[in-house]
């Protein structure tokens, strides 16, 4: 695999990217074949080869008799396989500007993450379509399947200049509304909005029978106050702002980030969607590995 | 005085510094940067009244700051509140000033000092029959008897007052308060006061004290301010009298220089006044300028020997506590004069010395006799002879030269001048004698005579008021050189550096030589005014100076005496009367004018006292700051301006300190402020409070 010098897609970091793979739950539409179980069954159904177990690959097809010998998780391919169409959605809010205590700002790690999981997907014969949202969605990408064809979209991604407010329901909405085959849909976002409008635009893509996979960068600042004492905040996408006494409120502050990850989290369970909250403070490549990897 | 009254009223000028923490609050809000966070949405589901919370909180903060430095500010200022409050035992220390300035004339024609005296008065009469009180002078008199300390017989405090009269002295300050806090902390009361009333002379209370007097715990000082109405005439004050330097001798006149100035702006026309132990009196006018002094001259005599003392006043201003002095001399009888030889012999000198030869006019006799006589004569205060006299040589030229060497060992003062007739040659000098005549010069059109030791004092009558020695053009046609080796000096000489007077000590006496006979065919010296007054000198110089007599301003500490003498008698001689008995350690000072004798055992000794100018100076405080007080809490007020003051001590008999509730509410302020600004954290809310759609 070639590796050309984009700014969230360096060399190094494509180099690393071996080994991984991400897999859908349920069946996928495809017109090329790949890596996900499709839900045609042609008349060649048989045996073709063996691949390695990937996660979110059905334990069923793991070949226990291979495993017995060789101490190796694989799966026989013996189906028809298809490929997946990944509709990545990044928030390009100005609140996703923020950094402090993560490596890059939220909005710079969001973009590693969508260059390196494109270039994951293409390298499973998958292919990566991108959209722009913050008040609605402002930048689309079809899909592409091939490396010539991602160039655009990672050059898209370093022209990326965060900026307004976000509504994540809207752009859940219009997206599950514009996409017509089933896929899998990939949020990107700090999520920082009351999470039942996240789970209803969450629970409208799953209706129409929509994957979702949902990233949450947060920055460590976010997620427990960094500072002490009095300071008065401003709120990054509206400019209001809040003189706040740290100390006093540092513990309930937590205590309420807490909750509301915990809420997203028991919404994205109950929609049935993958939901993994990101600390820009672990490198990009370790997140990726930790939750896509098989290390 | 108002009910409510600060003792310390310069911290009440700081208090718009309470304003400083709103100051500062504004000032750092400005400069306050604002740090940019991705949401607010936590804090708000934290608290949706967080922010209001916070703003309430910090005005509160703002508001218990500026009320803390508040009430700290007016806790410092000292407030009482006269007129609420508790009343107990009162003791109270009446100071009054009983200074030379007091004797001033104040509002409606009385004195300062009555004003004061009745301002106390009424302060008497409001005491209770348990409270105590007790006087202090601000210049200790002798003549007022005072209580000891703290009394609670009011009749005889009332006494006391009215024993208190005017005095001619200044008084500290500082050392008037000390007396007042000992005398309250030897009581046990629980209200102590000092009730103080003086003119506030700038002079006296416009000083910082050297040492502070540590004041006792619940003090209250309260001053009255006596006014002083402006004066119609230009006040004289005397301001020192000036005796002569050698001794007075009876029957002889002579001058006193009584010093005079003036301090204000207009002229000032007075009547200077002496008044003698012998009842002689005299007096003159005296006119004096705007801000300047000026040395009138008396003249006086004394008949007889012994101590004598005069008084001198002025007349004609009106303010009398600066207008006297006294002064004491020694008065020496007769002095005499023994010429060694025939008048013919001395030219016009005996006359000079005494022109009616038996001691009228001068106080100097003169007799003339031989050498011989030197020994058996009465001892005369001045020996003149001839220099052959003491040249000659001969079987008994040794006898007579021992003779005239114990003369001066013993202190007497010769004088060895050439014959009138001329110098005869020849003759030895004798060993003891330094100084030696030479051969007889002559210069026809003269020699400036000119003085070679303008400090001697046989030229004292000389000088003028700048202290020059004034001959006035003498010149000299005849004279014999002296030469003049050491121990000798010279004294006189002519303008070509010539030496013809020149004297030498010889033990306790001095010898003066001359070149010069007192001839007018040797000089124009004997025709000159000057010449009385130079021979006078030459005869008086060692006669002895005033001795035993110390000059004092009436105030002034009286240094010098042995504090741990047993028995100190004054008695008063002349002037103001004063008679004491008592520990030398115990006498404080002469608070009037007048010439007294201080007996410390067998040891006499005399002060002449005078009155103390500065007394006179009309520069009083008017406003509430008194220097001297230094850093004592007081209150002024003017007995004028309240109704009475006695009105004003049944307020201040019952006071309320305001100072501890001020305190404790600057603690309550501080104690909630630290409450508000250091907050309990905020608790988390509970799990069971997610709402999940």
């Amino acid at each position: 695999m070639s590796a050309p010098a984009y700014k969230f897609l360096p060399p190094e970091l494509a180099e690393r990217l071996r080994g991984l793979g991400l897999s859908v739950r349920r069946p996928v539409e495809g017109a090329v074949q790949g890596l996900h179980r499709s839900p045609h069954h042609g008349s060649s159904v048989e045996f073709a080869d063996y691949r390695e177990y990937a996660p979110g690959d059905p334990p069923s097809l793991i070949d226990w008799a291979i495993y017995a010998r060789s101490d190796r998780h694989v799966i026989r391919r013996y189906q028809e396989e298809t490929n997946v169409r990944a509709h990545f959605l990044l928030d390009i809010s100005e609140s996703m500007s923020f950094r402090e205590a993560g490596l890059h700002s939220k909005m710079d790690y969001a973009c590693y993450l969508t260059a390196a999981l494109m270039l994951v997907l293409l390298g499973q014969s998958d292919s990566a379509g991108l959209a722009f949202f913050n008040e609605e969605i402002r930048q689309t990408f079809p899909p592409a399947g091939s490396l010539n064809g991602l160039r655009p979209l990672l050059l898209a991604l370093e022209e990326i200049k965060p900026a307004g407010r976000s509504r994540i329901e809207e752009a859940l909405h219009q997206t599950a509304e514009k996409i017509r085959r089933r896929s899998l849909v990939i949020l990107i976002s700090d999520l920082l909005q009351e999470p039942a409008g996240l789970i209803r635009g969450i629970q409208h893509l799953r209706h129409n029978k929509h994957e979702v996979l949902i990233l949450q960068p947060l920055d460590g600042a976010e997620l427990n106050l960094s500072f002490g004492g009095l300071a008065e905040l401003r709120e990054l996408e509206t400019g209001a702002r809040l003189p706040v006494q740290a100390d006093e409120i540092r513990e309930a502050y937590a205590n309420e980030v807490g909750q509301f990850l915990e809420e997203i989290r028991r919404g994205c369970l109950g929609s049935l969607a993958d939901y993994h909250l990101i600390d820009t403070r672990t490198p990009v490549e370790q997140t990726l590995h930790a939750k896509f990897g098989q290390l | 005085m108002t009910g409510l009254t600060a003792f310390n009223p310069l911290f009440l000028s700081l208090l718009p510094l309470a304003a400083l923490p709103i100051l500062f609050h504004f000032f750092y809000r400005l400069k306050r940067q604002s740090r940019p966070f991705p949401t607010l949405m936590f804090f708000h589901r934290l608290d949706p009244k967080l922010n209001a919370r916070r703003r309430l909180r910090e005005w509160l903060i703002l508001l218990l700051r500026a009320l803390l430095i508040l009430f700290v500010l007016l806790a410092l200022a000292r407030p009482v509140w006269f007129g609420h409050g508790q009343q107990g035992d009162v003791a109270v220390a009446l100071l009054i000033d009983n200074s030379g300035s007091m004797s001033g004339t104040g509002e409606g024609g009385r004195t300062k000092l009555k004003q004061a005296v009745d301002g106390a008065r009424d302060i008497l009469a409001e005491l209770h029959a348990a409270d105590r009180a007790g006087i202090v002078l601000l210049v200790p008199d002798a003549a007022a008897p005072l209580p000891a300390g703290l009394t609670q017989d009011k009749a005889a405090l009332k006494l006391a007052l009215d024993s208190i009269s005017e005095t001619e002295a200044s008084g500290s300050v500082a050392a008037a308060l000390d007396r007042a806090m000992r005398m309250l902390e030897a009581g046990a009361a629980a209200h102590r006061e000092i009730q103080v009333f003086s003119d506030l002379q700038q002079e006296k209370w416009g000083q910082p004290p050297v040492n502070p007097p540590a004041p006792p715990r619940g003090l209250d000082l309260a001053v009255h301010r006596v006014p002083s109405p402006s004066a119609a005439l230009p006040n004289v004050s005397l301001t020192g009298v000036e005796m002569p330097a050698r001794p007075v001798v009876a029957g002889r006149r002579f001058p006193v220089q009584v010093r005079l100035a003036n301090r204000d702006a207009g002229q000032g026309q007075v009547r200077l006044n002496w008044l003698d132990d012998a009842g002689n009196r005299g007096g003159f006018e005296v006119a004096v300028a705007p801000q300047e002094e000026k040395n009138a001259s008396v003249t006086l005599v004394a008949s007889d020997p012994g101590l004598h003392w005069v008084l001198f006043s002025l007349d004609g201003d009106d303010f009398p506590a600066d207008n006297r002095a006294a002064a004491a001399f020694v008065c020496v009888d007769q002095q005499s004069v023994l010429f060694l030889g025939s008048p013919a012999d001395f030219g016009y000198l005996p006359l000079a010395l005494s022109p009616t030869g038996d001691g009228r006019l001068s106080g100097l006799a003169t007799t003339f006799s031989s050498f011989d006589s030197l020994a058996a004569d009465k001892r005369p205060a001045f020996v003149v002879l001839p220099w052959e006299a003491l040249l000659q040589t001969g079987a008994d030229a040794s006898t007579r030269r021992e003779a005239l060497r114990q003369f001066l060992l013993k202190g007497g003062t010769a004088l060895v001048a050439p014959s009138a007739a001329g110098l005869a040659p020849g003759g030895t000098k004798p060993d003891w004698l330094s100084i030696a005549p030479e051969s007889l010069q002559a210069s026809s059109n003269g020699l400036a005579l000119t003085v070679l030791d303008k400090a001697s004092a046989i030229f004292d009558d000389l000088r003028d008021e700048k202290g020059e020695v004034a001959l006035r053009n003498v010149k000299v046609f005849r004279f014999s050189p002296l030469r003049v080796p050491a121990p000798a000096a010279p004294l006189l000489g002519l303008e070509d550096g010539t030496i013809v007077l020149a004297g030498q000590h010889v033990g306790q006496g001095l010898l003066l030589a001359s070149g010069l006979a007192f001839d007018p065919a040797w000089s124009t010296l004997p025709l000159k005014p000057a010449f009385v007054a130079l021979a006078q000198g030459m005869a008086l110089n060692h006669a002895g100076a005033q001795a035993g007599i110390t000059s004092l301003v009436a105030g002034d500490p009286l240094t010098g005496l042995p504090a741990d003498a047993d028995l100190l008698v004054v008695q008063s001689l002349g002037g103001s009367p004063l008679d004491w008995k008592g520990p030398a350690g115990q006498f404080t000072t002469f608070p009037r004018v007048g010439v007294y004798a201080l007996h410390l055992g067998k040891e006499t000794r005399r002060v002449a006292v005078r009155s103390s100018e500065k007394e006179g100076r009309r520069k009083f405080i008017a406003g509430d700051t008194l220097a001297a007080l230094g850093t004592l809490p007081y209150s002024v007020d003017s007995i004028s301006e309240s109704q009475s003051v006695r009105s004003n001590f049944r307020r201040q008999e019952r006071s309320l300190d305001l100072s501890l509730p001020l305190l404790l509410l600057a603690f309550a302020c501080l104690a909630l402020e630290g409450w508000l600004a250091n907050p309990l954290p905020l608790k988390p809310r509970p799990a069971a409070a997610l709402t999940l759609k």
